[in-house]
């Protein structure tokens, strides 16, 4: 019956994590295909293996028809010269099922290089001083007593309630008062701190015992030492959910960076993949394949962190 | 054990690509931004930045014929920035004005400008051009007058594109048609008709079912958007309603058309894939749908109902007052040499937008595209029944209100089992006249009451 039971919980937790990593499998496959079998219906899942000529300054796609000793001859199948017989040398046919070069094709079609160090130092930014401003405001709201504190926390729980969108275009006319458009202090210190993140780390401290901080307080800690020396290594779990989240919301974000910067230098990852989301059309191949190499380091991240991650999420809201 | 290694050494290939694409993207960076430095202006240089929403294979374009002038203007610098997209183009041009940091120029719709002009933010071009009579004779009347705001000219064309039908001539020969598009609204509901007999699974139309569309529709059948005063919405007309039943009639009635509400390109997918031997599309689709098409197809001007009409959308270029009097001359440069007839005809040519210019079509670069797409001739000739999206700012709800109105249309329940309703009536009596006429009335009023919920929505906006 345990048994049973158990296989029944495995084929459960298989079948929805094959729903969920469906999407991630689709993109990797779509960025491999060739634009008609991208959208080709019915969908086709692994592409077909294809022909290729160069003709005319570009690689045109051919339906081999004669396969001779030296020569074949085949068709061009799409595009401006749809229809044309070519004949050519066996060697110049090249067959190809995965097509790599869209990658390399969605690299060049922006400096993605340099949307990757931005999003990549925005995030680690963002990330570390979120940490450090939230724990801090975190262990005075759980720890410590001053005057107003509740109606304070209630205040700052009511930010949460704003949308973003109603403080965008306030939150750009300070920026841009500063002067601060089009640098990296508009990407990084408006999200210095987080009201989410001094939440979430308020509970976590809420729930270490009482007794720890006597003990602290007996042995001499100062608040400071207390933090550093009882609280933060107690609670690494959190400390690595709330950095992911950062991390990913930060690596995520699209219209912030898009509002206040201008210069291509200063652009992010997810304002680089809109250059394949156009006006009459998407470009689905090397968007796919942009979109893989620009969530392969937010999947490196979650693996490294993956077990303290999910640690952190279940443990972090209970109560002792 | 040895899942934890086969764990550890993915993890550690992960790092390791990572790393590697990091220090390469790193470096690149680092010659990018050089690159960039080089790049910028010089000290003896006028720098223009101009904001547009380009991007893709139009932003390369742009890019490309901007670097040209660029080469070719030493003294001025337009440094193009792109946003994206015209929701976020529009949002920062908002927020620049408040924040008085605007670029020297921009792409912009109809309904911003008339924002900004009502600000005081821009710089009319009657400033650089001494005879505007003169120099509106090259351009169609529609385009021109829609940039003109209490007599001045405060914009310029820059990308118009109009909506026009995409035809696969295969399918039409398959199913006995002659390859020469449908002209009328009767001829498409025929050739629909005989693409979807003659071919079990195929289509004859699919649309997105988008407002422009609709808007098209209206117009052809004698409707109107605005009344001439600007101040009564008039879209729910009968004429509406009656448009907009004729799309709804090929789906639920003749079950030869589709539409894809609110997904996008969707449609154009199944035009690509051949599914439907029609689409409308805009002319810009062209450069995105071509490589992909496996048959021979063919474009046309949109249909003619009891009018011809055709919508012309597309931004508008503007020059902001914050430049200084240097900038505004240089950008002025720029703008002229954007919309010289030669320009107009390579920029037309290699993106599917209009020429703005009427002498741009004897150019030799237009007459080549013109021969290897012939439909463009008829397109371009049917301009002269053009209109335009009202200009007045509210006319952004009102698209929205629509918007809603014909997405509730298209999937009303009670529409579709008014149809049903029809459909199993009329196989029992196939004779009964009054069918028909019962099933007008049921959808027409459906969808009277839609549009009239859009108009009034939109109708307190205007007052």
């Amino acid at each position: 019956m345990k048994r049973l039971w158990k296989i029944l919980l495995h084929f459960i937790l298989g079948v929805s994590s094959l729903i969920m990593i469906m999407p991630f499998i689709w993109m990797v496959l779509t960025s491999l295909k060739s634009p008609a079998e991208s959208i080709a219906f019915p969908p086709k899942w692994i592409p077909s293996a294809k022909y290729y000529v160069s003709y005319e300054n570009s690689t045109e796609e051919i339906i081999i028809k004669e396969k001779g000793k030296d020569t074949w001859k085949g068709i061009i199948k799409a595009g401006r010269n749809r229809g044309k017989v070519l004949t050519v040398k066996k060697e110049d046919v090249h067959k190809k099922r995965f097509l790599w070069e869209n990658y390399l094709k969605a690299w060049k079609s922006a400096p993605f290089g340099l949307y990757f160090f931005n999003s990549f130092f925005t995030a680690v930014v963002t990330t570390v001083a979120q940490l450090l401003t939230s724990a801090l405001a975190a262990y005075a709201f759980a720890k410590l007593d001053f005057p107003l504190k509740n109606i304070l926390f209630v205040i700052l729980l009511a930010t949460l309630m704003v949308p973003k969108q109603v403080i965008l275009i306030p939150n750009y006319v300070i920026l841009a008062k500063l002067g601060w458009i089009d640098t990296y202090k508009a990407l990084t210190v408006p999200w210095l701190a987080s009201v989410f993140s001094i939440y979430f780390m308020r509970q976590y401290f809420e729930s270490i015992p009482k007794d720890l901080f006597s003990a602290a307080k007996i042995d001499g800690c100062t608040h400071w030492q207390t933090l550093t020396q009882i609280v933060i290594p107690l609670s690494t779990s959190v400390f690595v959910t709330t950095g992911l989240f950062t991390f990913i919301a930060s690596w995520n974000s699209l219209l912030w960076p898009l509002i206040v910067t201008n210069s291509p230098s200063m652009r992010t990852l997810q304002v680089g993949l809109t250059v394949f989301n156009q006006e009459s059309g998407t470009n689905w191949t090397q968007l796919m394949a942009a979109s893989t190499f620009s969530l392969a380091p937010l999947i490196i991240v979650f693996f490294l962190a993956q077990k303290t991650f999910i640690e952190g999420i279940a443990s972090s809201g209970l109560k002792e | 054990m040895k899942k934890h290694l086969i764990k550890k050494i993915l993890i550690y290939t992960m790092l390791i690509i990572g790393g590697v694409a990091f220090i390469f993207g790193f470096f690149q960076a680092v010659n990018h931004g050089e690159k960039i430095n080089k790049e910028t202006a010089q000290e003896n240089q006028t720098k223009i930045i101009f904001w547009h929403a380009m991007g893709g294979p139009l932003g390369k374009v742009l890019d490309e014929m901007i670097d040209e002038f660029n080469q070719t203007h030493p003294d001025i610098y337009i440094v193009p920035q792109s946003m994206g997209n015209y929701n976020a183009l529009s949002q920062k041009l908002l927020a620049s004005a408040i924040a008085k940091n605007q670029p020297v120029l921009a792409q912009a719709y109809e309904a911003w400008i008339a924002k900004f002009v009502k600000g005081d933010l821009l710089v009319p071009f009657n400033k650089f051009i001494p005879n505007v009579e003169d120099f509106k004779k090259d351009f169609y009347p529609v385009v021109f007058e829609d940039n003109v705001y209490k007599g001045k000219l405060y914009s310029l064309p820059f990308n118009k594109s109009t909506p026009i039908l995409y035809y696969n001539k295969e399918l039409f020969k398959k199913s006995g048609l002659s390859t020469s598009p449908p002209q009328t609204w009767d001829d498409f509901l025929m050739y629909s008709k005989t693409i979807h007999k003659n071919n079990a699974n195929k289509l004859g139309y699919v649309g997105a079912g988008t407002v422009s569309d609709f808007e098209c529709f209206l117009v052809q059948n004698g409707g109107k958007l605005l009344s001439d005063d600007g101040k009564t919405i008039l879209f729910n007309s009968k004429e509406g309603a009656e448009a907009l039943q004729f799309l709804l009639d090929m789906k639920y009635l003749h079950h030869v058309a589709d539409y894809y509400i609110g997904s996008g390109f969707q449609f154009q997918t199944d035009f690509i894939t051949g599914r439907a031997g029609m689409m409308i599309g805009s002319s810009v689709s062209r450069i995105y749908i071509e490589k992909n098409l496996m048959f021979n197809w063919g474009m046309a001007p949109l249909l003619r109902g009891k009018n011809k009409g055709v919508l012309i959308y597309g931004t508008n270029i503007v020059l902001f007052k914050n430049a200084t009097e240097k900038q505004q001359r240089a950008a002025w440069e720029f703008v002229q040499w954007f919309l010289s007839p030669k320009n107009q005809a390579k920029w037309a040519a290699r993106t599917g937008y209009l020429p703005a210019r009427i002498s741009s079509l004897k150019t030799k670069e237009f007459q080549k595209t013109i021969k290897h797409y012939p439909g463009l001739k008829p397109i371009i000739r049917g301009l002269k029944d053009g209109f335009v999206d009202p200009r007045t700012a509210v006319w952004f709800i009102a698209r929205q209100n629509l918007e809603q109105a014909i997405n509730n249309t298209f999937l009303s329940d009670k529409i579709i089992s008014a149809y049903k309703n029809y459909n199993s009536a009329l196989a029992s009596d196939p004779q009964n006249p009054k069918l028909k006429k019962q099933l007008d009335t049921t959808v027409q009023s459906i969808i009277k009451e839609e549009l009239d919920k859009a108009a009034k929505k939109t109708q307190k906006w205007l007052e």
